[in-house]
Formats: structure tokens, sequence, C-alpha cells
């Protein structure tokens, strides 16, 4: 569904993102996990047409987005995307937002209130639809804006950090539409700092690290790799226990070992 | 009275301080040139405008002083009472709404200080805008006297700078801090948007009822002694400001005869004002602060009020025809038009600009009816000067209007612009969206005041035609460049009142009026060799055609530039936004 080939940003000397290339199938829930300015955000940036590669390609159900702009269209309607922060029109009331996204993806009012009133009792601000959005609290608009990238339907869902002021309660409701999306044969690419629920929801996940992915399997598959290629490096590896590793131990061994090799982190993190 | 510590005080002010200082590094040494040009070449314009009106005054012989006194009175109470009106607004936002005041009173800071660099910031950007262009028609005033010298006219502005930039200041903030204790602070907003409506248009009462266009013909008054009564107006005479020009014409005049008692009168008023703002700040601004804080978690919902029951039938009935209009454009472009208009409405701020802006179209019209046109034996020729003064003037209204309201337009998309970026929204249409919408209101608002300007004036037919044609390239033109450089110059973080003040509303505002000179030193070249070639059978000399064509080249140059830059930095920064808006 997604395929990505040696994807690369540089803000002048300075790269953000290095020759990354991953393919996501259709129906996947795929991980995207790093530390702060790893190049995660860059990446989805890239992705959703908010900035573009300096090289590379990017394929979204065959199309080469970065052909023409033309192809690029095509894909944005079936694309949602939910940033880190919800910025959206303060002046306008959450209805009013959510007509005006149905109407900007071309989806008719009629198709899309359903989906908008369902999503916006789930997640308990219907009452609060009516209201001005400037109202609202962070974890309000967090969820409006969940709902706005849901009420077309998308194919492919871009999600950068999800959980970011949300209740455990909300969490939970998150967690449940994605698992409805990915089983109806949607895509999610999520991008997380909460390994938790990216061990829990991802098929696979890829690790990024200075702009380079340093893994890229199932999580299973990551913990099996982490072990044995730390087991070998180890001059006697029957000292090392490596059972019950976390996908965010094997997430802190993989960019502490990278902080050790290489230089720091540029300030213009990305 | 508790301590102030003024280490404290500056390091609060500093990152506002430093992040200016990193935005200067970030413009190209380029851009900051060409600005200083326009900057110059605007404050240039001003000072020999002034200068020239002026030079006429003092053929006025013995009224020449009394006359340029009023004026000088008139501008220095024009300038401090237009402070006074901006203090209020902007203290609302800096010592309310500021995003770092959370930062800030969660530190250890005394709020007395947070509140004493709070007033020095709202001085600052409040003030110096505003100031530059007075010092320099202050500077035309002083080159105007016999007995100008540049020593006394430095001396003169020193002393009257602390006072501008503290005396209106504090009791704008005064009146602010005053109105948010005894109102909520949510009410407070709107109370002093219609206080500052209220107070605008009693000054603009007061100076129409001193009818200030009559001091311009002495003739009309019986005798002398009349006449300078006249210019003894009691608006003036209590007014702070006017000790402080008294300073100045001191300054300018070396006439010291009321020097020490403005002086005592004007530092004592200033510090007077200042000790009574900041001991109420002391007192009552982190009330203010946090009642204002717990007004924002219970907001919620829109309450009826009578006025809206009142005109809910028209708002029904217009907004049917809007429909009606809507309906005409493709889809999304519709919705995203619907959404620019529903904020600009919901905006208290946009509002209230709206109805300051029909206060100054009303008085600009009431102005010109009054103006001794049809009184006087006018030759044709005066009026038709008469006719392009006018279309100076509707040019700097439609600049005004332009500022206010087209280059605002992007920055209110603000961060919520990745919304339409990752739409299947075409980024060519979303901007002749931007453009078209913004273009149809400001043209039928031009059209309005170039139709009833030279109706009142008793415009000639031609002066008529200019004046259309004008308007047309005005507007067409200076929206252009409002909408475009509005997307290159962003101000995401500004609130909706700093906007038109912020970097980008500057180089809009100096470009418009660059590009107004322009096209009126182009007409006034072709009127004047059409009106000199009259007395010579319209046989021009070479020095006549070689002005046509340097004039015409620089017209046709300067609309080239207004057109073609802005739109291709706007396309540039449109594909690039995220790279360079760092959101």
């Amino acid at each position: 569904m997604i395929k990505v080939s040696d994807l690369t940003k540089k803000y002048g000397d300075f790269t953000a993102v290095d020759s990354i290339s991953f393919e996501i199938k259709k129906g996947e829930i795929f991980g995207f996990l790093g530390p702060n300015g790893a190049g995660k955000t860059t990446t989805i940036k890239m992705l959703t047409g908010l900035l573009k590669p300096t090289s590379g390609d990017i394929s979204i159900d065959g199309i080469n987005i970065l052909e023409s702009d033309r192809n690029f269209e095509k894909v944005k309607s079936v694309m949602g995307y939910i940033p880190d922060t919800p910025n959206v029109y303060d002046k306008l009331t959450g209805m009013e937002f959510l007509k005006f996204i149905a109407s900007i993806f071309k989806v008719d009012w009629k198709e899309a209130e359903p989906l908008a009133l369902n999503y916006l009792e789930r997640f308990n601000i219907i009452k609060s639809a009516g209201n001005m959005i400037e109202t609202y609290s962070h974890g309000m608009r967090q969820k409006l804006v969940f709902t706005s990238a849901l009420i077309h339907n998308p194919a492919i869902l871009i999600v950068d950090e999800p959980m970011i002021g949300l209740d455990p309660k909300n969490v939970r409701v998150v967690k449940d539409i994605f698992r409805e999306i990915s089983q109806k044969g949607g895509t999610i690419f999520l991008s997380t700092h909460t390994l938790s629920v990216a061990e829990e929801l991802c098929s696979r996940v890829a690790i990024i690290f200075h702009g380079r992915i340093k893994a890229l399997d199932t999580v299973e598959n990551l913990k099996k790799k982490v072990i044995f290629d730390t087991a070998n490096n180890q001059s006697d590896s029957n000292d090392v226990n490596f059972s019950g590793k976390t996908l965010e131990e094997i997430f802190l061994m993989l960019t502490d070992e990278e902080n050790e090799n290489n230089e720091p982190a540029s300030e213009n993190e990305k | 009275m508790p301590e102030l510590n003024f280490i404290n005080i500056f390091k609060i002010i500093y990152p506002k301080t430093a992040s200016y200082k990193n935005i200067y590094k970030r413009i190209s040494k380029f851009t900051v040139f060409i600005i200083f040009i326009a900057i110059a070449a605007t404050l240039g314009g001003i000072y020999y405008g002034v200068y020239k009106f002026l030079d006429k005054v003092n053929g006025l012989y013995m009224l020449a002083d009394p006359l340029k006194n009023y004026l000088l009175s008139m501008i220095s109470f024009s300038l401090f009472s237009m402070l006074i009106l901006s203090s209020m607004v902007s203290s609302l936002s800096v010592m309310f709404t500021a995003k770092d005041l959370p930062l800030l009173f969660s530190m250890p800071l005394a709020h007395r200080n947070i509140f004493i660099s709070k007033l020095f910031e709202i001085s600052f950007f409040t003030v110096t805008s505003a100031y530059i262009p007075f010092v320099t028609v202050m500077a035309a005033f002083s080159n105007s006297y016999a007995q100008s010298s540049f020593l006394y006219f430095i001396f003169g502005i020193l002393l009257v700078t602390p006072f501008f930039y503290i005396a209106p200041v504090s009791i704008g903030c005064l009146i602010s801090l005053t109105i948010s204790k005894i109102f909520p602070v949510n009410q407070a907003r709107k109370v002093i948007y219609y206080f500052m409506l209220f107070t605008v248009a009693f000054l603009i009462f007061l100076f129409r009822a001193l009818e200030p266009e009559k001091l311009m013909s002495p003739e009309k008054f019986e005798n002398l002694a009349k006449y300078l009564l006249n210019l003894d107006s009691p608006i003036f005479l209590w007014s702070p400001s006017t000790w402080a020009a008294d300073i100045l014409k001191s300054g300018f005049n070396l006439n010291y005869d009321n020097f020490m008692q403005s002086l005592f009168l004007t530092f004592g008023f200033t510090a007077l004002i200042f000790g009574l703002c900041v001991f109420t700040g002391i007192f009552i601004y982190r009330d203010c602060y946090l009642k204002y804080q717990e007004e924002q978690e219970s907001l919620s919902g829109r309450k009826q009020g009578l006025l809206r029951f009142a005109l809910e039938p028209f708002v029904i009935f217009a907004i049917f025809l809007y429909n009606k209009f809507i309906k005409i454009l493709p889809s999304e472009l519709a919705t995203i038009l619907d959404k620019d208009l529903k904020t600009f409405f919901r905006t208290q701020v946009m509002l209230v600009q709206s109805l300051m802006m029909l206060a100054v179209t009303a008085l600009y019209l009431y102005n010109v009816k009054l103006l001794p046109l049809s009184t006087q034996a006018l030759v044709k020729g005066v009026l038709d000067m008469f006719g392009y003064l006018n279309n100076a003037m509707i040019a700097f209204v439609i600049s005004s209007y332009a500022i206010r309201f087209v280059f605002p337009m992007f920055s209110l998309e603000g961060k919520a612009f990745y919304i339409i970026k990752t739409a299947p929204v075409d980024m060519k249409k979303y901007l002749r969206l931007k453009f078209y919408s913004n273009l149809l209101p400001m043209l039928l608002f031009g059209i309005f005041l170039c139709v009833a300007s030279n109706l009142l004036m008793g415009a000639t037919p031609k002066i008529f035609l200019i004046s259309g044609i004008d308007t047309f390239i005005l507007c067409y033109f200076i929206c252009h460049l409002n909408v475009y450089l509005g997307i290159v110059f962003p101000a995401l973080d500004a609130s909706v009142s700093e906007i038109p003040s912020s970097f980008g509303g500057m180089v809009s505002m100096v470009g418009s009026i660059a590009y107004t000179a322009i096209l009126m030193m182009f007409e006034t070249v072709i009127e004047y060799i059409y009106f000199f070639g009259h007395f010579n059978g319209y046989s021009f000399n070479y020095i006549e055609y070689a002005g046509f064509i340097i004039m015409t080249a620089i017209f046709i140059a300067g609309t080239f530039s207004i057109y073609y830059f802005p739109k291709k930095m706007a396309v540039r920064k449109l594909n690039n936004f995220y790279e360079e808006s760092k959101i």
C-alpha cells in the first residue's frame, strides 16, 4: 500500500532523513519509532506532502506521489492525517469543522454525518460539537482531529503521536478504532513514543535514529535479532539473559548503542 | 510599596529582544537594504509633503505662527489619543492572552516585575511605529521656523519622548486594568472595544465641532481677534499633549515663554500617571490575570443577546443570499471561503476594525463635503488638483483597509494550514480564491469611496474617470500585494490586532504607499505636461518627453514588480511552507 524507497531529506548540511526504505502492506498497522529528532515527523511530513523530499520515491497504492501534483491530489483524498499538535480553526464549531473537512475531501455530508456522530459519541464530545473550538481543551481538540481524519473513510491513516493529551479511556477508544480500521483493510502508519501502544498494535515496527532506519521487523523478530546480535558480541554469551525483554528495552539498546558510536544529535531537530 | 527588581524586569524582556535579534539575523542583507530604502522614501515623502504645506502656511505672514501652533497641538493631541487607544487594545493581548504568561507566572518572578516588563513591551511596540512618522513630521515643523536648528529639534524631541512613550501607555493600561477588574476579562475585551469605538466617535465629533478647515480661510472671520480665538480650542488646552506640543514649539521657535511651565507639567503628569499605573498594576494585575484564566476554563457556548435577537431576521436573509451566491463556486473552494468568512465575522477585533473603518470613511466623506470648493472661485485646474489629492487619500484609505483586512487573511489560517495542504485542494485555485475573495469587497469599498467623494466634491468628468481608473488599479494591485505578502510573511503567533503591525504588515504598508506614490507621480507628470502644453499649443520639449518616458517606465516597472514578485514569493512559500515556518 505504501512503498518508500531511498527517501532522503536534507536541510542544508543537516540530513534529517537519510535514505530510508520500507514497504507497508494493506491492512497493516506499521509502527514508526525513534527518539526526539530522529526524523519521524520529517518522514510523516514527506508522506503527507507537507515537505518535499530531497531525493527518493514514495508510492501509495502503486502511484508515485512525487511524480506530479495530480498524483498527489488523487492519493490525498484517500489519506487521513492526524498531526502531533491538534491545530484547528478556533472560530468554527466542532460540527462546522467536520462539515468543512467532509467538503474539502469531496464527501457528501449525508454520508459523512453518521460516521462523524459515531466517532464524536465514542470520544464523548458530541455534546460540545455545537460549541466554538476555541472553548475546547487540548484533549477535546485532539479527539476532534481524530474524528475529522476518519470521516472520509481513509484507506491510509498517517498518525503522529496519537496519544498525547488523551486520558486512558480515550487511549483505549483510539486503539479500538485503529484495530477496526486495520480489520477492514485500512493501512495505518503510526509514529509514537508510547512503545507499549506500538507493541500492542503494530504488526511491524521500524526504529529510526539519526535519520536512518536501524531496525525493521515484527516486534518478536526484533527481540530475537537483538538477543542474537548482542550475544554474538559478548565474550561469554552464556552470561547474557534476554528473556522477557520489552520493546522499550530493545528501543533503548538500539538507540544507546548508536549514541556511543555517533555524534550527538544536531541542534536542528526536525 | 513592594520593591521592584529591575534586573528581573530586563531578564523578562530578554527573550523578546533576543527573538527579534534572531529574526533580523535570518533576513538577508539585501532585504534589509530594500526595506530601509522603502521606509526612508516613505518618511522622506512625508517630510517633503508636510514641509511644502507649512511653507504655504508661512506665506500667511502674521497668521502663520498661530496656525502652525494650532496644527502642532492638533497633531500632538491626535498622536496622544491614538496611543492611548492602541495601548488599551495591546494591553489586553500582552497582559492577559500572551503565550509566555503561563510560563512567566509559573517562574519564581514577582508579578509586579512581570507587569512592569509587560508595560515596557506595550510601550515599545505600540509607540515606536507611530512615533517615527511623528518625529518626521516634527522635523518638517522644526525646519519651517525661521530660527530652526537641528540641535534644537533634537533637544525638543528628546524632551517629549519620555512623555509619549510613558503617559499614553500608562493611561491605556490603567483603563484596561480597571475595566478588567470590574468586568470579567472576556467581557472587558468587548467593553474596551466598544469604549474605544465610542471614544473615536467622540474625538471625531470634537474635531468636527472645531471645524479646523475654517482656519484655512481667514478672510471668513470678521477680524483677527476672532480668528485667534478660534485657535485656542478647549480640546487642546486641557490635554497634556498640548504641554508636550508647547515644549516642541519652544524648542523649534526658540521662544521660551512657557517652556519651564510646560516642562514641569509634562514631566509631572508623566510621573504621576506612570506611578498610578504601576501602583494599580502591582495590586490588581495578578488578580485580573488569574480571573481571566478561570474564565477561560469555564467558557462555553454563546449567549443569545437582545441585539442578536433583533438582528436575527436580517442575518437570516443575508445568509440566504450568501448561500445562493456561494453555490456558484466549486464546492471545496466555497467551503474554504465559508470558513474564512465565519472566522472573520466571529473575530471581534475584525468587527471593531470594520466599524472603525466605516467611521474613518464617514469622517473623510464629511470632510470632503465641507471643503470650500464650491464657494470659492476656483479655476478648473485647482479643482482638478483637489481631485488628485482625493485620489491619494482614497489610496491611503484603501491601503489601510488592505493592511487590516486583506493582509491578515492567511495568518488567520494559522497553524491549521496543514489541513488545506494535506487535503486534495489545488494550491493554484486556493491562491486565486484568496485573491478574488479579498478583491471583491475591497473593490466595492473603493468604488463607493471614489464615487461618493467625487460626487461630494463636484469633480469634473475627467477627474471622475481618472479617479475610477486609479481606484481599480490600486484595489487590484494593493490587494495583490497584501494577499501574497500575507502568505510570504505570515504572523502565525500574533494576535489578530498585532498582525498588521508585524514585520510583513509593515513591508506591505510601505509597498502599498510606494506604489500609490508611483501612480500619483505618473499622473502628475502627465497632468503637468498636458496643463502646460495647453499654453504652448501642445508642442512639447525634450525634457517633457524624457520626463514622460522615465515616469512611464517607473510606473510599468513598479506595476510589474508589485504583480510578479509577491506572487512568485508566495507560491514558493506555500510549496516550502513547512520547511521555512518550522511548524
